[in-house]
């Protein structure tokens, strides 16, 4: 008898457990959700100085800014560095469509100076800034240089991904791009429609080493 | 009645086909699960803890840091252990991928100098480090770290000649593949045992082809366009020199053996560029190293299928994902193999070669899974392989043509056939040899003569299972040689004909005129 109520006892304070954890979880993702946001209001103030000394908030929209690209680099990424025209170019066209485009070091070794003569050497025509502490990667959840970032004023982002399709593999460089990867997700973004392929894997160096 | 035993005979041949994919899934399933248990047991076998300086560094150091360097040709510097730690991550995803180091031979078939690839343990070793957060480890464990030499990798050079003028690299667009053209002034016939090459822009110049030319033809191309060099090139073998890509290190060729350099010659460097995302000026300097003497072997080359398989029927229907072409050369007397290259276009997937020995036996020479068009080397036996006379050498050449190949030069897929132009198509595999006694030289370079010229049967090759051993359509050798007419002017001239054809063109061009067109088929 004694046995029987400790055993109902038991299973009795199992269930409260389970019960508590489960709703300690819930707690626990919306106050997730809760940093989050909040370190995304926060983020929205991050400043940086760029290259050219003019400062920028790469989280700031202001009026007529539809959408910011992000393509996170480092001087020595062979893959980045060969896509430098193709980021020169798309940030030209796109600059009189609301679109501003910003090139982000990662590599924390990286200063302003480096930064200055790289963009020199490939002609790099677009804001470069420096994140040493990955307050920008992190925002991004960007993993791999050149990785293309798509944020809109919502602070949300519809596409992260790779440039397009020029590598099929490392060291496997198409003969020709056949899918414009980011190219796509803007059109969309511009047209206020959803992209159709909102993240792709990119070929190239990995963020994560540069974590200091 | 004949049509129900068609049917009859159709639902058998669905069957079979039915039971043998069956039987290969299984197969293929038995030899993961074998893969998977080996790999367990690899990383069984690796230290408890890994550390930089006990574990790593020797590997970095042996296979990575000849090129990462500063002034070298690869893009980052992998010296130390701040060096290799800021890169774990993707040291660890590219030697896994075994995309680096750069080795594309497959083990087991062919022992090669300078052999750079790692071992599956070592990528473990690699692996385990990255997932443990990368220890640095007791410096006192580190190995010494080797010291490179600034000078010549080689020795003192006899002779170091640059480009006259440089090359402008475009920062962005295809790859290029230019030739160029430096006098060498030598006045009496040399062998070369050896070319080291420095490029000024390291980072663009991914891998270079020395030839020689002794008939002025590419001084007369050299800046036709306006630009320096020339676009073209004539293929010639029998005139190489040898050849170098990113991370290749130059050797002597062995045995006292040389490239013959005959007097007067220029020297080609075919040279192949990756644009790097800015311009760049590239002004080659290379080292010659010359035998001492004339050496006491003749130094010869065959190719199997011969001729870049231009015998062997390569038509290559669009989106057909393994097309093969084989060929063979059996060795008239005993002959000693020194090195091997492999040769294809943008749709080579493969190259696979072995000797049949006169005995039946079966021996792996060389083998490439994963080809590449932008590495090409020459491999050099670490001994040299001795095949007894009537040993057949024999190659399988296989191409992709279809749209899940991406390095296909066309979307969508297109038939290509073989031509000089890099998007369309060549293969064979490339024998350095020696007759194993001088004595039998002339039979093996007759041999040789007849099967280059397409004579033999085995020799030209053939298409796998088209069960023709040769394709002679386009109406053999002029119909072929007509296909080099570019412009479609109806006649050839001697500018449009590559030189391994030349000898062809003046037997063909009967009223010697200087080109081939309807007069001479008479």
């Amino acid at each position: 008898m004694l046995r029987l109520d400790l055993i109902a006892g038991g299973f009795y304070l199992f269930l409260c457990l389970l019960v508590s954890s489960c709703h300690r979880h819930e707690e626990l993702a919306s106050y997730e959700e809760y940093v989050e946001e909040k370190q995304r209001t926060e983020k929205s103030a991050l400043t940086y100085t760029a290259i050219d000394g003019s400062v920028v908030q790469p989280l700031v929209f202001k009026k007529g800014v539809k959408a910011k690209v992000f393509i996170f680099s480092t001087v020595d990424c062979p893959v980045a560095n060969g896509y430098s025209p193709e980021i020169s170019r798309l940030a030209k066209v796109y600059k009189d469509r609301g679109v501003s485009f910003h090139l982000i070091h990662v590599d924390p070794d990286t200063d302003l100076a480096k930064a200055k003569k790289h963009a020199q050497e490939y002609s790099l025509a677009l804001p470069v800034l420096l994140d040493p502490k990955h307050e920008l990667v992190a925002f991004s959840k960007a993993e791999i240089t050149p990785e293309a970032v798509v944020v809109t004023p919502d602070k949300k982002i519809p596409y992260r991904g790779r440039i397009d399709n020029l590598y099929a593999d490392y060291g496997k460089k198409r003969r020709q791009v056949t899918v414009k990867d980011l190219e796509l997700a803007l059109e969309a973004v511009l047209k206020g429609e959803p992209v159709a392929v909102s993240r792709t894997e990119v070929i190239g160096c990995i963020i994560a080493d540069f974590k200091k | 009645m004949s049509e129900t035993i068609k049917k009859q005979l159709k639902s058998i041949v669905v069957a079979l086909a039915v039971v043998s994919y069956f039987f290969c899934g299984q197969a293929t399933a038995d030899e993961k699960a074998k893969e998977a248990k080996t790999e367990e047991k690899k990383i069984e076998n690796l230290p408890e803890k890994v550390t930089y300086h006990e574990h790593i560094a020797p590997i970095i150091y042996k296979s990575c840091t000849s090129c990462h360097r500063p002034n070298q040709v690869a893009p980052f510097s992998l010296r130390n252990f701040e060096e290799v730690k800021k890169r774990g991550r993707l040291i660890r995803r590219v030697t896994k991928k075994k995309f680096m180091p750069p080795w594309h031979p497959v083990k087991g078939h062919g022992d090669f100098v300078g052999d750079r690839s790692l071992t599956d343990r070592q990528i473990e070793l690699i692996s385990k480090w990255v997932k443990s957060d990368m220890p640095e480890g007791d410096p006192k464990k580190a190995p010494k770290m080797p010291t490179f030499t600034a000078d010549w990798y080689l020795g003192k050079p006899d002779l170091v000649v640059s480009m006259e003028k440089p090359y402008e690299v475009y920062a962005s667009g295809p790859d290029i593949y230019r030739n160029f053209v430096i006098p060498l002034d030598i006045k009496e016939d040399r062998w070369v045992t050896a070319i080291e090459i420095r490029p000024s822009a390291r980072s663009v110049v991914h891998h270079c082809l020395f030839y020689y030319d002794d008939d002025g033809y590419a001084r007369r191309m050299d800046g036709r366009n306006g630009t320096v060099g020339f676009s073209r090139m004539r293929l010639s073998s029998s005139k190489s020199l040898g050849g170098w890509a990113v991370g290749g290190m130059p050797y002597h060729l062995p045995m006292g053996l040389g490239y013959p350099l005959p007097k007067g010659s220029d020297l080609i460097l075919s040279t192949h560029f990756h644009p790097s995302g800015k311009v760049e000026k590239e002004k080659t300097t290379v080292a010659i190293y010359f035998a001492k003497e004339k050496p006491k072997q003749r130094f010869m080359g065959f190719q199997t299928p011969a001729q870049y398989g231009v015998f062997s029927g390569i038509s290559i229907p669009a989106g057909e994902n393994k097309f093969q072409i084989q060929g063979s050369f059996t060795v008239p007397v005993d002959t000693k193999l020194v090195l091997v290259s492999a040769h294809a276009h943008y749709l080579g997937k493969s190259m696979d070669s072995w000797a049949t020995l006169p005995g039946g036996k079966k021996m792996p020479l060389f083998r490439i899974d994963n080809w590449d068009f932008n590495w090409q080397s020459d491999y050099n036996y670490k001994k040299p392989v001795l095949l007894p006379a009537g040993t057949v050498v024999s190659s399988i050449i296989t191409y992709d043509n279809s749209k899940e190949n991406p390095s296909n030069p066309y979307d969508p897929p297109r038939r290509v056939r073989w031509g000089l132009q890099s998007t369309d198509e060549m293969g064979s595999v490339i024998f350095g040899c020696v007759a194993a006694d001088e004595k039998d030289m002339n039979e093996l370079r007759d041999a040789i003569r007849s099967h280059r010229r397409g004579r033999t049967s085995e020799g030209r090759g053939g298409v796998v299972g088209n069960g023709k051993s040769s394709s002679r359509s386009g109406g053999g050798l002029l119909g072929r040689l007509k296909r080099l007419d570019k412009n479609k002017d109806g006649k050839i001239t001697r500018d449009e004909v590559p030189g391994a054809f030349l000898k062809y063109f003046d037997r063909l061009d009967k009223n010697k005129d200087g080109v081939i067109n309807e007069e001479d088929r008479r």
